[in-house]
């Protein structure tokens, strides 16, 4: 027998789903606009940081060189959705949230002159860096890491 | 992102039956809302369009993280009895009733408390979540058969315990027991 279909149950479905479930607090309808809210404020101030903010140049520049290597990797990824790639480049649906630097080796090759006599001292820095990106919509991450070397020239005087 | 802009019309109208769901798995009201607020967020993410097709899910998904957030709640729950911590308990309303429906809600509360667990939460999801059997049935990974054979027990539980109300709720009367010995009573058979 369906129980569904119950006539001597009709009257008791009807009794029962004549009761209204207690609403809910009004500081959880609050929680859940202020957690909407922190998702949508990632992307917009992301987007402004990326046009006005020239201290965000080098952060974007990173996150842009980390975007291009996650798509090349992707690229050669066997995948049926060819067109997720362009989508990603031009929706900005990832967003940057670490990028951590790790110095592995500093050389220090010592003091040369320069053509108007004036000492510098030249280092050599090895590092690893590892950029990661996160979906605010789903929280997936994605991290690339990639070795890095600089040369730094720094003004010595003698005293 | 402008599709978030009514995502407040579609809680409106699933938050309390959310609620109800997830305070049949956890342990109080607090513990529920955070439930719910986890879970439509998170399916929110997901389908920002609201799609009602996509109700079954929310369900789906505060039943995951309600039953999580009850795990991790054993193992503080054994470890704050071990440290002699004392444990709130909490009592709110599980129905807003309209005038005339205060003795039975308290009572279909009561009842709904003392439902087996399963009991309890297929008839929630039926009769205020308004799923179907299949919908529950792909949702708890269990037969129609089961789901449907859980609904019946869980009425016929509820049925009891309403029994008193029936006449006035129920429309139904009790009728008289039928006598099938010729004697009024078996005294007088014995005499």
């Amino acid at each position: 027998m369906n129980p569904e279909s119950a006539p001597n149950d009709t009257r008791l479905e009807s009794l029962l789903r004549g009761l209204t479930p207690a609403a809910a607090s009004p500081a959880l309808s609050q929680r859940v606009d202020e957690e909407l809210k922190l998702d949508m404020s990632w992307l917009h101030t992301h987007a402004r940081a990326q046009r006005h903010t020239p201290r965000w140049l080098v952060p974007a520049s990173w996150a842009a060189l980390g975007a291009a290597a996650a798509v090349a990797v992707m690229s050669f990824v066997p995948s049926p959705a060819t067109s997720s790639a362009g989508t990603l480049a031009t929706t900005p649906t990832v967003l940057p949230v670490a990028t951590i630097r790790e110095w592995e080796n500093v050389q220090d090759e010592g003091i040369h002159y320069t053509q108007e006599r004036l000492p510098e001292q030249h280092l050599r820095v090895i590092a690893r860096e590892r950029q990661t990106w996160i979906d605010p919509r789903d929280g997936a991450e994605m991290t690339v890491e990639y070795p890095r070397e600089q040369k730094f020239v720094l003004p010595v005087s003698f005293q | 992102m402008e599709a978030s802009f009514d995502w407040k019309q579609t809680f409106n109208q699933v938050a309390p039956q959310l609620v109800l769901y997830a305070r049949q798995l956890v342990a109080s009201k607090a513990d529920a809302e955070d439930v719910v607020q986890m879970a439509f967020v998170r399916w929110w993410r997901r389908f920002p369009e609201g799609d009602s097709a996509h109700i079954p899910l929310l369900y789906a998904a505060v039943r995951t993280i309600a039953l999580d957030q009850r795990r991790s709640d054993t193992r503080r729950v054994n470890r704050e009895a071990k440290s002699d911590i004392a444990l709130p308990h909490e009592d709110a309303p599980t129905f807003d009733p309209q005038p005339g429906q205060q003795e039975v809600a308290a009572i279909v509360e009561k009842a709904l408390h003392d439902l087996p667990e399963q009991q309890r939460e297929v008839v929630t999801l039926k009769l205020w979540g308004n799923l179907t059997f299949n919908e529950i049935a792909a949702m708890t990974n269990e037969s129609i058969n089961t789901i449907a054979g859980r609904y019946r027990y869980a009425l016929q539980a509820l049925h009891k315990k309403l029994a008193h109300l029936k006449e006035d709720l129920l429309g139904e009367t009790t009728p008289p027991p039928i006598n099938i010995l010729p004697f009024s009573s078996p005294q007088e058979a014995l005499s």
